[in-house]
């Protein structure tokens, strides 16, 4: 249904009145036809419209003195103030940068492992070993980011877990999580080892789309292991690579706060404050939901830039796109 | 991504707000039966939020409605009480209240929302009651003059009347905080409670370097713990005669901010030196309440801070495992500043800064000023406090004492089980009893000790509960969001030697930059204004 429309809406890019008729006709037999999957989308696309569109009126309080006796239409309107004090901050920049790290580092390794952890398991043909690796790996992706942080809390305990292991290696027991240098590892690392069989699932099914006649070809021009692997596997899952690694791209500027405040405390906040932590203790806690709103459309435009950015280049080098 | 987040948080709060409409629509269903049958009885209805969500470890207990204390309220006024609650962890569900636009008749404030009851009288949502008292509440009227301080905190810098609050006649109730050492570990070590600085320094000392719990390891105790951060670390600021946050200079009586003063300086030396040598826990950073009392349990905790139930709970668990255990509470330290100076800012609040207001929605404000002038007069502050009089406490020759409903209970712990009838520890409209509240938190010798200690402390540095106009709390909000959160990080730096301590001067100007002055000055003209009154 959707290439269809996809379909149509090219078609109707050309000017004409004939044309948009000829879309509408078009439109209108494709409903007669498919009215019951339309019937189906309907609750699809009311759920965006009730929920994600109509809302979003209410970003009107990013430019409004926010006040929830007046309401969201009733509050005075302040223009750009919030967005200046945001900017101006004295923390504006360590927010960014801290944000922007945390999110590079996530793109640079955690994004890449469930793709290793995929290809890991394609090679492996022993079924139950492989079924096991997968069962385990999944499992922490349904634990609770509380009940994870707090293991990471008490494992990080001068007592704790961690500090015993490290110290078989002769590292001087201290609380992990009052290094600041050491915040970024165990935020990202903590979130490789919950997110990586999650991750792996999308790239397995992409994996197992790929004709095996390739191989056999492949195979009978020579090639061994890991030829296949480069030349076959990885082209293969190139288009689900490149897809989410732009929606990935899309969300750069997201950190979200619930790990980054159940670990920090004001020693780590030099590496670890991120802009939505920073957002939550100003928004939530402080009630300051008109400048929380402004800071989190900035983020959301930044976002957006990105998305857009990415997804050309992408179209351009190698023809993989959102849209 | 985040738009969508907003969009959908709107829309939250809009099917919250809508939800919420509609509970109060379906309360108004609801009342429609028993208001109706109380049209019979001629009772009358008045709708009452709660600052905070109603718990009990009582599964029967539900809502303030099934507490003993308060059926007999509504008995005895005849007006019943439909009791709201509110989860006060944040701001957001009092404020979708406001946005919702239904209030109910009383609304019970919490001290955290901005501009407090102020703005909500300049809003429209809460009415000043001054007239309403005079004709209505003669039992407050005859409290508020009598009590010319208490009036004086009640009321907003104008004249303004609009709360009904919980007063602190006796303030010997709100000494329930300070610094705690174990005296088991000072009699061992030879070594008299410490006074000063000095002795806190010598008996932490000795406390590092001895094998104080005796385990035949003299490296594992924590001669200063903290629970909460830096509960414990900053509660001997006041040797320096500074607090960590808005105070009174005790030389010139001027508001200031204590970690821009000079002199903090010094107190972050002391810490640093103390830190250094292994004195304070070098996790306090990172520590939290449950990381806390597994090292106190452990018997490795020689001191810390916090409040009074410690010296209670921790007796109780520890006293069958060592015989001699004595924590006891420390007066403040007295250090350069010459005094021992009270960081217990409730010790200067009879009146906290929340408190019940009368939305501008109440109908029938006869009955609602009636009822909360029932609950604030000595009878219905009886019954808040020690419940119904013959069944969970008796009265002999004018001293009241908890019956054995409360102190035997077959199935809770009597804390839990007092609340069957009352709450006499916590807050809510009416005056707080000492001697309902000592029942239960000085349950030990050392917990009354305690509380007189603390209690005696000076209390000059201690600021009364300050309002603040709109602008003035958005002005401040502003400045200190961003001031606090650096000021507790270079504090935890200098203690921690991450920064040297010649860096002081750069940190105070940073706080300059950060217009740290015009919020003292905001204080300081609030502070002028409270004087005023």
């Amino acid at each position: 249904m959707k290439s269809e429309l996809k379909l149509a809406a090219g078609r109707s890019g050309q000017p004409g009145k004939s044309r948009i008729n000829d879309y509408f006709a078009m439109l209108r037999r494709d409903f007669k036809k498919h009215k019951y999957l339309y019937f189906l989308g309907l609750f699809g696309v009311s759920y965006y419209i009730i929920f994600s569109y109509i809302p979003m009126y209410g970003v009107t309080i990013a430019f409004k003195d926010y006040s929830p006796v007046k309401g969201i239409l009733g509050s005075e309107w302040i223009g750009l103030k919030n967005f200046t004090d945001f900017f101006q901050s004295f923390y504006f920049w360590r927010l960014l940068r801290n944000t922007l790290i945390i999110s590079l580092y996530d793109l640079l390794i955690a994004f890449p492992a469930p793709i290793i952890l995929a290809l890991l398991l394609n090679e492996v043909k022993h079924t139950f070993f492989k079924r096991t690796v997968q069962t385990i790996t999944y499992l922490p992706h349904f634990v609770s980011i509380v009940v994870i942080s707090g293991m990471i809390v008490d494992f990080s305990r001068k007592a704790g877990l961690f500090n015993v292991i490290l110290g078989w290696f002769g590292v001087e027991a201290q609380n992990l999580l009052l290094d600041p240098s050491l915040f970024r590892t165990i935020f990202v690392g903590s979130g490789i080892w919950q997110g990586i069989g999650w991750g792996s699932i999308i790239y397995l099914a992409a994996l197992s789309s790929i004709d095996t006649q390739l191989y056999d070809a492949a195979t009978v021009d020579g090639a061994n292991r890991w030829k296949q692997m480069l030349h076959v596997t990885v082209p293969g899952i190139m288009p689900t690579i490149i897809t989410l690694l732009i929606l990935r791209i899309g969300g750069i500027m997201d950190v979200g706060f619930e790990k980054v405040i159940l670990l920090y405390n004001p020693q780590t906040y030099e590496t670890a404050d991120v802009i939505s932590s920073f957002v939550y203790r100003r928004g939530l806690l402080e009630a300051n939901y008109s400048y929380s709103t402004a800071v989190s459309l900035f983020n959301s435009v930044v976002n957006f830039m990105l998305l857009i950015i990415a997804n050309r280049i992408s179209r351009k080098v190698n023809d993989t796109s959102l849209w | 991504m985040n738009m969508m987040k907003i969009g959908r948080l709107s829309a939250g709060m809009l099917m919250a707000a809508s939800l919420l409409a509609g509970c109060g629509n379906s309360n108004a269903d609801n009342q429609a039966g028993p208001s109706n049958r109380a049209a019979e009885d001629g009772a009358k209805q008045v709708s009452f939020l709660w600052n905070g969500k109603f718990s009990s470890k009582i599964p029967e207990l539900k809502s303030y409605g099934d507490v003993a204390a308060y059926q007999e309220i509504q008995k005895r006024t005849g007006i019943s009480i439909d009791f709201q609650d509110n989860d006060t962890a944040n701001l957001s569900q009092f404020n979708i209240m406001l946005a919702s636009g239904m209030y109910p008749d009383i609304i019970y404030v919490p001290s955290t929302y901005p501009g407090g009851v102020a703005k909500l009288i300049e809003d429209g949502v809460a009415i000043p009651l001054n007239d309403l008292i005079d004709q209505y509440a003669p039992n407050y009227k005859k409290l508020l003059d009598a009590n010319p301080e208490i009036k004086k905190q009640v009321m907003l810098d104008d004249g303004t009347i609009a709360k009904f609050p919980q007063v602190n006649l006796d303030l010997r109730r709100n000494a329930w905080a300070g610094t705690m050492i174990r005296q088991d570990w000072l009699d061992q070590a030879g070594l008299q409670m410490p006074e000063t600085i000095d002795e806190w320094y010598a008996a932490l000392t000795a406390f590092k370097d001895n094998d104080m719990n005796g385990n035949g390891d003299t490296t594992d105790e924590i001669p200063l713990g903290d629970q909460n951060g830096m509960g414990s670390i900053t509660s001997f600021s006041t040797a320096y005669g500074l607090l960590v946050t808005f105070q009174v200079n005790p030389e010139t009586g001027k508001i200031t901010y204590g970690p821009y003063e000079p002199a903090f300086k010094d107190y972050l030396e002391t810490m640093h030196k103390w830190y250094k040598e292994g004195l304070i826990d070098s996790e306090f950073a990172a520590t939290d309440k449950k990381g806390f009392e597994a090292k106190f349990s452990n018997n490795i905790v020689g001191a810390y801070g916090g409040t009074i139930s410690g010296i209670n709970t921790y007796k109780n668990q520890m006293q069958a495992a060592i015989p001699d255990f004595k924590l006891v509470g420390v007066s403040p330290p007295v250090g350069p500043a010459g005094k021992s100076f009270s960081a217990a800012e409730q010790l200067a609040q009879y009146v906290p800064l929340e408190g019940a207001v009368v939305s501008s929605q109440a109908k029938d404000l006869e009955t609602v000023l009636k009822l909360l002038d029932y609950m604030i007069s000595p009878e219905g502050s009886d019954l808040q406090n020690w419940g119904i009089e013959g069944e969970s406490y008796t009265v002999e020759n004018g001293t009241k004492t908890f019956t054995d409903a409360v102190w035997k209970d077959p199935n809770y712990e009597s804390r839990v089980a007092v609340s069957r009838y009352a709450y006499p520890t916590s807050g809510m409209v009416k005056v707080m009893d000492y001697d309902a509240w000592a029942s239960f938190e000085l349950e030990h010798p050392e917990a009354q000790e305690a509380n007189e200690r603390w209690f005696n402390a000076d209390r000059t540095l201690l600021l009364p509960p300050l309002l603040f106009s709109g602008s003035e709390s958005q002005e401040i909000s502003k400045i200190m969001s961003e001031a606090d959160t650096y000021m507790k990080e270079m504090l935890l730096k200098f203690v921690m030697g991450n920064e040297p301590l010649e860096k002081f001067g750069t940190y105070r100007d940073t706080l300059q930059k950060m217009n740290i002055e015009k919020a003292i000055a905001i204080y300081q003209t609030a502070y002028d204004r409270y004087q005023q009154r």
